[in-house]
């Protein structure tokens, strides 16, 4: 077997501009938030993101309007958290920066 | 001779292995040349079995089957067959397996069904016929057939296993050779190598025959080609395997811990 | 799949959802297409250095989206011995081979909830994040989170 010990710095480099990248976790339970943050530092646009039950991690990367797609079958926050407000901000409105494929 | 032939086509087969290769065995003698490989030359060989059993070596003896105790008591992981075939195998992950055949032909399509009285095979008469001989079906070997980067297929060297056209196709090789396979769009790219207990054939890389390309010490071209049900075309430049040396056959031993490479 | 008769999605969205006739009996089944995801970035709480890796708690559908990726990025609250794959290896969610990279990360998931290791929201930071979004001032919000991680 092989290591594959890195840093987050190192392993946010490995995103590059345009991928497809499916986000684990549900809503607000054990999604890459920290993951997400660090992506926010770097340069990495035209991010298409997919997931079941896509929460708070992928909802920042709408926010900073890094992604510009979204495959799922639920994007929200639940309870009192409510509605993500990044994907919102990003899809709605007259000139949405990003849309949603949804699978429901 | 200090080997026997088995051991010989099972070092042989594990020389086709490279380090780091996620692989996939069946049980009997290609899990042996499997883990002799990962034991010789490629200790990051992720091997892996269909019913889900993923990062072990088998302890104690060669594994009764794909979910046995001996091969499940040090995993790493261990899922289920759908994990392992469907996500896995048919999916184009796997880069390379060693499967079995009781029929195979000069396409290295692979038959572990039936065989069937000359002249009543299902593709002669048109409609399912039943089988003389009952075998055990395809198992797994049909997904690594399909999904496999390259595999590679083990079996006795004899004519009334070597056929022009086997009874029935339980895991497609090249089909009817040429571009036939790629037709249909398999993840995989199909056989490297057909290695039996006389020598090594491998596919013309345009008409996707087998011919021979190598030989053992102990087996000669004529001999191989007397053993062969089809017309085998001989490479210009067949040439002999190196004998085992003392550390493979060390290592192959110490994997075969019941000595049932040894019995011929 | 049969759940998808009476929904808008087959009529608006072919690209990703098309009707089509079973061979076995002609009913009109619906096929979706696949999507193979460059990688997937999982959060989980126990990872060896190899990449295998333990999820507590529910793991939604992560183990399947750990299959359907090219690769997986995997941040974990803590790296562990691979004994403890051995022990149990049912347990295993993620095999090593699927995954590219481990970043150890303990509170990861933060805000969120992270079972066993944080069971509750920080709201305090979950509103300073709704209010981010509103401001947009996400980029900064996310670089004082970071805590000089990156």
């Amino acid at each position: 077997m092989y290591e594959k010990v890195m840093s987050l710095n190192q392993a946010t480099d490995l995103i590059k501009d345009g991928m497809l990248l499916g986000i684990g976790g549900n809503g607000m339970h054990r999604t890459p938030t920290i993951f997400s943050m660090a992506l926010t530092q770097k340069p990495v646009k035209e991010l298409k993101i997919c997931g079941t039950a896509l929460g708070l991690a992928a909802d920042i990367l709408f926010a900073t309007n890094q992604a510009d797609t979204a495959y799922f079958g639920f994007f929200g926050l639940e309870n009192e958290a409510g509605l993500a407000p990044g994907m919102r901000k990003a899809m709605e409105g007259a000139e949405p920066k990003a849309r949603a494929i949804e699978g429901s | 001779m200090d080997y026997t032939k088995n051991e010989m086509m099972a070092i042989a087969t594990g020389r086709e292995f490279s380090d780091g290769e996620l692989a996939i065995f069946g049980v009997g003698l290609s899990m042996l040349a499997g883990f002799f490989a990962q034991r010789n030359h490629a200790p990051n060989m992720i091997a892996f079995t269909e019913g889900g059993v993923y990062g072990s070596t088998p302890v104690g003896g060669l594994p009764w089957g794909i979910e046995d105790n001996r091969i499940s008591a040090n995993a790493t992981s261990f899922t289920n067959a759908i994990d392992a075939l469907g996500m896995l195998v048919a999916s184009g992950r796997v880069d390379n397996a060693v499967i079995g055949a009781a029929q195979i032909d000069k396409y290295g399509n692979v038959n572990t069904t039936g065989i069937w009285a000359d002249g009543t095979q299902p593709w002669k008469v048109g409609k399912y016929t039943l089988p003389r001989v009952r075998l055990n079906g395809s198992g797994g070997a049909n997904e690594i057939a399909v999904g496999a980067k390259k595999y590679i297929i083990m079996a006795q060297h004899e004519k009334k296993r070597f056929v022009e056209k086997v009874d029935y196709i339980s895991s497609p090789g090249y089909l009817n050779g040429g571009d036939d396979r790629k037709k249909y769009g398999f993840p995989g790219g199909g056989p490297s190598a057909i290695i039996t207990n006389l020598g090594i054939l491998r596919p013309d890389p345009v008409t996707k025959e087998f011919y021979l390309d190598a030989y053992f010490v102990f087996s000669s071209v004529e001999e191989i080609i007397e053993n062969t049900g089809w017309d085998l075309k001989v490479s210009p430049n067949v040439k002999m395997v190196p004998e085992p040396t003392p550390e493979e056959l060390e290592n192959l031993r110490a994997v075969d811990e019941t000595g049932s490479l040894r019995t011929k | 799949m049969g759940g998808m008769w009476g929904s808008d999605l087959v009529a608006l969205r072919p690209e990703f959802f098309r009707a089509m006739k079973s061979p076995f009996d002609g009913t009109e089944v619906v096929c979706v297409k696949a999507l193979v995801p460059d990688y997937a970035i999982i959060h989980v709480q126990e990872a060896d250095v190899y990449g295998n890796c333990r999820i507590l708690g529910p793991s939604y559908q992560d183990a399947l989206l750990a299959r359907a990726a090219k690769k997986t990025i995997i941040t974990t609250e803590r790296i562990v011995g691979t004994y403890r794959m051995k022990e149990e290896p049912k347990l295993t969610a993620i095999p090593h081979f699927l995954v590219e990279a481990v970043v150890e990360l303990p509170g990861g998931a933060k805000p969120g909830i992270c079972y066993p290791e944080y069971q509750a929201v920080e709201w305090p930071k979950h509103k300073a994040y709704q209010k981010a979004v509103k401001e947009g001032q996400v980029v900064q919000y996310a670089q004082s989170m970071l805590e000089g991680r990156l």
